[in-house]
């Protein structure tokens, strides 16, 4: 979420509920002899209220299951995730008294800090890749549906060069789609996103030998399994072949798109991965806390 | 009125009962068979329902025959709807109750259960909801204004098609019509009357009465023509047309041309009408102009006289010409008078009077003459005169008279500043200047209220600044001009989590209506959710008539949608989608595709992609609004 | 310029959009992180048994009960007192404390450290601030927040007296010009502290009164010296040294010292005629001499004049109760307090590098035994500072233990050691705990 005046609010209560647990805590250090302790009245209080915030953090992966109940918008509920989140961390540092204690509590803590701190990282990252990717990805679309799109891109790709060059045998799978797209245009002649393709060249040109080389030497496998490289440069020809040039220019534009497209799946992967820490981490995190809070309590 | 659906073919609204109608049943009827039109119509009527072939239709689903005892409301002004009317026998009469707003939004009270209850709420209520039960939301902005002098009753006979206007583009109804004697009645969606209207057919008739009645309704109801009597309104009407985009006398659906002469006035009725210059750097376009609105009164501007005030003799009418008033003019027997007496006029002196344009209004002074003048009959030193007032000195009469200059004199000084084009489908009525010019000089206090309006639109359309033309570029580009509500998502704060379209799918039984993908607008994303377009192109032609509005802004697709596609392949964004969607209760079948699109989810206490979104991303506006020179600057 | 409708053709429709198959494993992740969570307990468990709920390690001297928590601890109640006293005695601080406050209060265990006492005064004050005891009035001060308001130490408080039945004159003793110089005395002299160093030995007679205060007493043939013992010790002493200088001297005693003409009496020392009449009247003598009440000096004589009038026992002591004529005199126990500060540890060993005059000043010019020659609560703070970072600090517990030890001298850290074996052994089970 993108940190901005809406939170002020919640970041000045945050700071205020700090500063004051920071002053019973100062409170409690000068007062006991033997160093602040999570079992003294203090200590179980900072334990409690910890744990309720990041129950409370923990929540909004409940309410996004139940997202049509009208139960507080979902960015309302983030900003919660946000700065209960926030405030656990100091009242769970001075519960423990900035000690690791025995292993368990020790493995409480070290879980504590991953889970926050990746939390963390993915606020910092929410706040710049999506402009990001925004500008560097100008023909962005649904991430899931990328291969869809790279697949669609290719088939373009064949059907452009193939009406310059002719039939390309290579290039099986694209054929097959277009095979397809012509059986399902019989079998369901309303389908709205059928667009008219255009047939390969029948008569041989100059310029489709040699187009077609490069089609499957650079093109075909760049839109496969190219990366982030640059695109196939098909300038020169344009340049052999003006009259050719608008179809050209589109298979150049469909290699820039399928380089894009690749892009968005890293910047997609960057602003996602640390999920993979937080949130599994989170679980775990939870249930030590429970068998934390039942056995430190027995004894 | 929402209709109500059951497979015996009986069909009930409100407690009146109809029948279906078949094609064949269509084909019987003596309206429908009468002149060479019958095949053509024929021909018209299986090529739009070819479709429906498969599977094989029953009932047409899109006529309904009706049956009225006199007095009967057949339908009511204020009210929604989307269908049309055709009298096959009978007769009814149509009249513009005084107040014809629509009726009230019942008001958002609910116990304290039913908001709890509210609260979790899974599903939109699509046709779970009560027909008449008016959701509670915003009134659409087409409802009709009210009218200070309502136009006398129309009387409607067999042949006669009404509703046309709430059939093609789901304006509430304009006219009460009531059934005078025992009627028949066909009611009938857009399917059908499209075919009437395409088939070109006794649709002469049609066509005709249906331009008669619209613009006599847009003058009646222009706040422009309000000032003009009802004989003066009905000599304008007969001289009006409707144009529309169908038009033949127009071309690339250009209305009138900058520069060219301003001899026409036009009331928009449906539609957008953009009006923009060419400049150097490009078009430059000022607005876009809506229902109820007027342009081309260039020829009414204040300052820019295409009338004049005349001084006549009327005692002695050949004594003196007639002399313009303009500026200073002075009345009497002196050689330098501009209105000038001859020597025998004894009874006014050598310079007896003066006419002069003091502060837009015409002073008459006394020049100490030595008879006085008589304005009116009243003595006066200096007084204010307008047109129609008599000058009386002695027993010479004169009055003030204002004449509409030659007319093509008047009409070459006047040039339309701007260029109006018609966009998508629309409908204009033209008023030629020179009747309306003949109007101002019948009626003073129309000339004022007109000279007023055309001013006003002068001011409004001028003002705009260049930095603005961005903006408009964006809302011609994005063909944003025509959305109601469009859903935008700052992509500087969307995480692409999908949480907005997971909680569409949520709401609307695991389907979603929307994608999150489509153009950019900034930085902000265009989605493929449905606009909410003034002139929705996807309910045109749909053969069964499941899609359409009912009493607000959202767009709904009933359940009997047949899957022709043709309202998704005629959305210009793609926001209509086909899936398989599971049969309906009572009669469960196997899975057909069906047309979803997003209807605003009109259960709900606002749209749940909103809702849902973590992060603050998501909002649904008005285009204009939010692309508005105040709402820009403040971002 | 793409517009909507060619990006919706180029899109397959996606009625719910799940994330791709990677991602679609956070909740399988985080299942596997629970197990992983509770399968690492479980290791814990195995392992390291309820040690891996230490919140911190245990103090030394409890190391040896191993994993056996349930020893000190109930479940799901803080330390009770029952299970510290399972092997520690019972400890008292006053009968009249209003509550029985938790060990565990002051005796913080799992910070590891030798001991599982590091108090600090906020233990001793939360009480002593405002104290409430059971007893009103209080006998103690009710606020004793800091040291600076400590109230006058016992023994010093107004009315209070050394009540030792002695007569004993300071000055004269540390100043007088009558005592020679080789044998002046010094307070280390007489008071020498115990092997701890905590408390002075008791002065006694032999080592440190006799070599100025010897009991002699002028015999028949020489000085005999008088133990300093009871009366009835002492008589059977005279006794026996009378006889024996009776028979070791018997010539010199009884027989003539030189011809004496007949007729004339013959001097002799002493003329008994037997054992016991030469006995009874020399011990007659010597008792007289002994138990010669006090003389006061005459007026006008100064007060160590004492010494020339007085020699033998009641110089210093008093006479007991009255007795019959027929028995001896009593002396009057002396009951001098082995113990002034009876709250209070006091260590001189810790205090040895200060001279005793720079506390005990008043000894030096105090001429009555009621005098008590302590420093005052002031004196020790002239050092003791609160505050102060290098003052010899104001720990309630330098002096003071929470536990009562006046009564019961015997009273250490003691343990029951039978029974802690059995604990430790296993053979006894903890009492109480286990259901």
């Amino acid at each position: 979420m993108r940190i901005n005046a809406d939170h002020a609010r919640w970041a000045v209560a945050t700071a205020a509920v700090t500063a004051a647990t920071t002053a019973f805590y100062a409170y409690e250090v000068s007062s006991s002899p033997h160093g602040p302790s999570g079992g003294s009245v203090l200590g179980l209080t900072f334990g409690i209220t910890g744990t309720i915030c990041m129950v409370l953090a923990g929540l909004l992966a409940a309410r996004k299951k139940v997202v049509t109940w009208r139960i507080g918008s979902a960015a309302l509920w983030t900003k919660m995730h946000l700065w209960f989140g926030a405030l656990a961390v100091p009242l769970i540092l001075f519960h423990s008294g900035f000690r690791l204690g025995g292993p368990l509590s020790a493995t409480l803590m070290v879980l504590f800090c991953i889970v926050t701190m990746s939390g963390v990282v993915g606020v910092i990252l929410q706040q710049f890749i999506p402009a990001l990717m925004t500008a560097r990805v100008p023909s962005e679309t649904v991430r899931g549906q990328i291969d869809y799109v790279l697949a669609g891109l290719a088939v373009d790709a064949y059907e452009l060069v193939s009406s310059i060059a002719g039939v390309i045998p290579e290039a099986a799978e694209e054929q097959a789609r277009l095979a397809a797209e012509d059986e399902l245009q019989t079998k369901r002649p309303s389908y709205w996103k059928q667009t008219a393709r255009q047939r390969p060249a029948t008569e041989p040109n100059a310029l489709g030998v040699e187009l077609q080389a490069f089609y499957l030497a650079e093109v075909r496998p760049y839109l496969r399994t190219g990366g982030r490289t640059a695109p196939p440069d098909l300038r020169r020809f344009i340049v052999e072949a003006p009259e050719f040039r608008g179809k050209l220019e589109r298979v150049q534009n469909i290699c820039e798109e399928a380089r894009q497209l690749r892009v968005q799946v890293r910047l997609h992967a960057l602003l996602h991965d640390w999920l993979f820490l937080h949130v599994p981490l989170s679980f775990a995190l939870f249930v030590l806390t429970a068998f934390h809070i039942y056995f430190a309590l027995q004894y | 009125m929402p209709v109500h659906r059951h497979e015996t073919g009986v069909v009930r609204t409100d407690g009146l009962t109809g029948r279906w109608l078949s094609l064949e049943d269509l084909g019987k009827l003596e309206f429908f068979r009468s002149g060479k039109s019958t095949t053509k119509f024929r021909a018209r009527l299986n090529a739009n329902f070819e479709l429906t072939a498969e599977p094989p239709q029953p009932w047409l689903k899109a006529a309904v025959w009706r049956e009225y005892e006199p007095g009967d409301v057949i339908c009511e002004a204020g009210g929604y709807g989307s269908t049309a009317f055709l009298i096959v026998e009978g007769s009814a009469s149509a009249s513009i109750p005084e107040n014809t707003s629509p009726p009230p939004v019942p008001g958002r009270t609910r116990s304290a259960l039913t908001r709890l209850q509210r609260m979790f709420r899974r599903r939109t209520h699509g046709t779970d909801s009560a027909p008449d039960a008016v959701a509670v939301g915003e009134v659409s902005a087409y409802a009709t204004v009210s009218c200070d002098r309502p136009p006398m009753p129309a009387m409607l006979g067999p042949g006669d098609v009404f509703g046309i206007d709430t059939c093609i583009n789901f304006y509430p109804r304009e006219a009460t019509v009531r059934a005078q004697e025992r009627c028949v009645v066909v009611e009938m969606l857009r399917s059908v009357l499209d075919t009437i209207r395409l088939a070109g057919a006794a649709s002469g008739g049609i066509a005709a009465a249906y331009a008669a009645a619209a613009i006599h309704n847009q003058l009646s109801l222009s706040s422009i023509f309000r000032d003009l009597t009802g004989e003066q309104l009905e000599r304008l009407a007969q001289h009006a047309e409707l144009l529309t985009n169908d038009s033949d006398a127009l071309r690339d659906d250009v209305i009138c041309r900058e520069g060219h002469p301003a001899d026409a006035v036009y009331l928009v009725r449906a539609g957008t009408i953009k009006i923009s210059q060419q400049k150097a750097g490009g078009e430059l376009i000022f607005s876009y102009l809506g229902r109820g609105t007027a342009f081309g009164l260039e020829a009414l501007l204040p300052g820019r006289e295409s009338t004049a005030l005349m001084l006549r003799c009327t005692s002695h009418p050949t004594l003196m010409p007639d002399v313009e008033i303009d500026g200073s003019v002075t009345l009497g027997r002196s050689a330098d008078c501009e209105a000038r007496l001859p020597k025998e006029a004894r009874a006014v002196s050598r310079r007896h009077c003066r006419f002069q344009v003091r502060d837009e209004d015409l002073y008459l002074a006394d020049l100490d003459s030595d008879n006085g003048t008589l304005l009116n009959g009243e003595p006066i030193r200096e007084a204010i005169v307008v047109a129609g007032d008599v000058i009386t000195i002695v027993d010479y009469t004169f009055e003030l008279k204002r004449v509409v200059r030659d007319a093509t004199t008047a009409l070459d000084a006047r040039r339309h500043g701007a260029t109006a084009t018609g966009l998508d489908s629309f409908e204009v009525v033209r008023i030629p200047t020179a009747e309306v010019l003949r109007a101002t000089a019948e009626n003073e206090r129309f000339r004022a209220s007109a000279r007023a309006a055309a001013g006003a639109l002068a001011v409004a359309a001028w003002q705009r600044p260049a930095s603005e033309q961005g903006l408009i570029d964006d809302l011609v580009r994005l063909n944003l001009y025509n959305s109601q509500n469009v859903l935008l998502i700052d992509l500087d704060r969307c995480t692409r989590c999908d949480e907005c379209v997971k909680a569409c799918a949520t709401a609307h039984d695991g389907v979603a209506r929307f994608t999150r993908d489509g153009p950019r607008l900034g930085s902000y994303l265009v989605t493929m959710a449905c606009r909410s377009c003034t002139d929705p192109k996807c309910m045109i032609g749909c053969p069964v008539g499941s899609i359409r509005r009912n009493d607000s802004l959202e767009i709904h697709i009933e359940n009997w949608c047949i899957g022709c596609e043709r309202c998704a392949s005629q959305c210009p964004f793609g926001n209509i989608n086909m899936v398989e969607l599971a049969a309906p209760v009572p009669r469960p079948a196997a899975p057909t595709l069906r047309a979803t699109v997003c209807d605003l989810c009109a259960g709900f206490d606002g749209p749940n992609c909103v809702y849902a979104c973590p992060h603050d991303a998501a909002i649904r506006v008005n285009p204009a609004a939010f692309l508005s020179p105040e709402d820009a600057r403040s971002r | 310029m793409r517009s909507s409708k060619d990006l919706a053709k180029r899109l397959r429709f996606d009625r719910f959009p799940r994330p791709d198959r990677f991602r679609r494993s956070y909740a399988l992740l985080g299942i596997v992180a629970m197990l992983a969570g509770v399968g690492g307990w479980f290791l814990l468990n195995r392992t390291m048994h309820d040690r891996q709920y230490l919140p911190g390690p245990v103090s030394q001297a409890h190391a040896t009960f191993g994993d056996r928590c349930d020893n000190c601890h109930d479940q799901f109640h803080s330390v009770r007192n029952e299970a510290c006293l399972k092997c520690h005695e019972v400890r008292v601080h006053s009968e009249f404390e209003p509550r029985t406050p938790h060990c565990a209060e002051c005796h913080v265990e799992h910070r590891g450290g030798q001991t599982l006492l590091a108090l600090s005064n906020a233990n001793c004050v939360d009480c002593h601030r405002q104290l409430v005891t059971k007893r009103s009035p209080a006998i103690i001060q009710a606020e004793i927040p800091t040291f600076a308001a400590h109230p006058t130490f016992a023994p010093l408080r107004a009315g209070q007296t050394d009540r030792a039945a002695l007569r004993f004159n300071h000055r004269i003793h540390l100043t007088s010009d009558k005592i020679a110089k080789a044998d002046t005395l010094t307070c280390a002299s007489c008071h020498q502290p115990n092997r701890a160093g905590t408390l002075m030995l008791p002065i006694r007679f032999e080592p440190h009164c006799k070599r100025c205060h010897k009991q002699e007493l002028q015999g028949p043939t020489g000085s005999i010296e008088a133990l300093h013992k009871s009366p009835e010790v002492v008589r059977a002493d005279l006794i026996a040294q009378l006889s024996v200088v009776g028979i070791r001297d018997a010539d010199a005693i009884f027989a003539p010292a030189a011809p004496h003409l007949p007729g004339r009496r013959a001097d002799v020392i002493d003329d008994s005629h037997s054992l016991r009449e030469y006995q009874e009247r020399w011990l007659t003598k010597f008792e007289d001499a002994l138990y010669k009440p006090l003389q006061e000096a005459p007026p006008g004589v100064p007060r160590q004049g004492l010494l020339e009038l007085n020699k033998y026992c009641y110089l210093c002591h008093f006479p007991g109760a009255a007795t019959a004529a027929d028995q001896r005199p009593s002396i009057e126990a002396t009951h001098i307090p082995r113990k002034w500060l009876l709250h209070a540890e006091f260590s001189h060993r810790r205090h040895e590098l200060i001279a005793c005059k720079e506390c005990h000043a008043s000894a030096a010019t105090g001429e009555l035994t009621t005098d008590i020659n302590l420093p005052n609560k002031e004196r020790c703070a002239r050092c003791h500072v609160d505050g102060v970072l290098q003052s010899a600090g104001t720990a309630c517990v330098s002096c003071h233990l929470y536990h009562d030890t006046s009564r019961r001298a015997a009273l250490r850290a003691g343990r029951r050691r039978e029974q802690t074996t059995e604990v430790f052994t296993g053979k006894e089970p903890p009492g109480g705990v286990k259901p």
